[in-house]
């Protein structure tokens, strides 16, 4: 076996070309935690917007007095998820809440298109509603008129 | 027939047919308007009663109790029930002032309630706890909801001599989105348990 002697410049040369071979490992080491916060954070913040604007469609939905419990399920079903992955980033376990934050998304994938349904169902029964009320009050006004009318002509008739 | 008699059939009959079409109108306008919005919020005790609620809390034993809100404020609301934790000494919600307390919440309980719909959950809980070494406080380690644990380490529990009791105070604040201003706000309401900690 042969043994290597290196001079004081051989010996920094190999202790930098080390070093450079494992910055990129120790800097990868060190980096992950505060990536994965990132993404954490912003996995949180995605299903905490898309929470408030599905609210924002349940409650124009409702507002048309249609039948939103589907809705209430679907949401409270979210918020469970929301409320877990907010707790897990506080812990800072941060795939945990990226796991809680998608599925308070996927929980809500097709809201949005039942919300506007239900939107639409609930302005069409409104409108018919309207009809309804319009209608019954000119019918009870025509009814008035039509006895005024037929009172006069027995009136009429009485008096020949 | 006399026309006295003729008019006043064709009144009555006239009256009552106009009633009878204008009815769906009539169904409308005659109901009693909703003039006070308000949310309500409860909590029961496993016996769906406001009685008998825990007191005695053994370690790491489960307790149920219900918790419940009921949205009466004419439009689809979003809520947010803040759940805390602390001891005789530390801040507590006021029901006179209309304030929440001040501590960090441990957990928020995401909840959404059609106008005029109730939403109810049942909670397990359980207090992982210790006693130091002379037996005058009690130190918590964590409170689990529902298999969810919450870190209680820091909180303690001193002897109350007064009481002969180590009490903490368990309570859920209701706090409620405003999409004006877009956060949510202390909805002045919070229900709460007072326990014993004991062995």
């Amino acid at each position: 076996m042969r043994i290597v002697h290196l001079n004081g410049f051989q010996f920094a040369t190999l202790l930098l070309l080390c070093f450079l071979i494992l910055i990129p490992t120790v800097a990868s080491a060190f980096a992950a935690p505060t990536a994965s916060q990132a993404d954490a954070a912003s996995a949180v913040a995605s299903a905490q917007n898309l929470l408030f604007n599905c609210y924002n469609a349940a409650k124009a939905a409702g507002g048309t007095g249609a039948n939103v419990t589907v809705l209430q399920v679907a949401l409270n079903d979210a918020g469970g998820s929301l409320s877990n992955a907010e707790l897990a980033y506080s812990n800072g376990d941060y795939n945990s809440a990226i796991n809680y934050a998608n599925q308070c998304q996927s929980a809500l994938s097709n809201f949005f298109s039942e919300a506007n349904a239900l939107k639409a169902s609930g302005e069409q029964q409104q409108s018919q509603t309207l009809i309804i009320f319009v209608g019954s009050i000119v019918d009870a006004l025509l009814a008035v008129v039509v006895g005024y009318v037929i009172w006069f002509l027995l009136k009429k008739k009485y008096a020949n | 027939m006399d026309l006295l008699k003729v008019k006043a059939i064709l009144i009555v009959s006239i009256a009552v047919l106009a009633l009878l079409v204008a009815s769906p109108a009539l169904q409308r306008l005659l109901v009693f308007p909703q003039t006070t919005s308000f949310t309500e919020l409860w909590l029961l005790s496993s016996q769906q009663s406001a009685q008998n609620y825990p007191f005695d809390i053994a370690q790491n034993k489960n307790y149920n109790v219900t918790l419940g809100v009921g949205n009466n404020l004419g439009n689809f609301a979003y809520y947010l029930v803040e759940v805390k934790f602390r001891n005789e000494t530390q801040s507590a919600a006021d029901s006179f002032k209309f304030t929440p307390s001040s501590l960090p919440s441990l957990y928020n309980i995401t909840v959404f309630v059609a106008n005029k719909g109730i939403w109810e959950q049942p909670l397990i809980f359980s207090f992982n706890y210790n006693y130091d070494n002379n037996l005058s406080l009690v130190n918590f380690n964590d409170l689990i909801l529902n298999g969810v644990t919450l870190n209680l380490k820091g909180n303690s529990a001193s002897w109350d001599s007064e009481k002969s009791e180590f009490v903490g105070n368990l309570f859920f604040e209701l706090w409620i989105y405003n999409s004006t201003i877009g956060s949510f706000q202390y909805n002045d309401r919070f229900v709460s348990l007072f326990l014993n900690m004991t062995v």
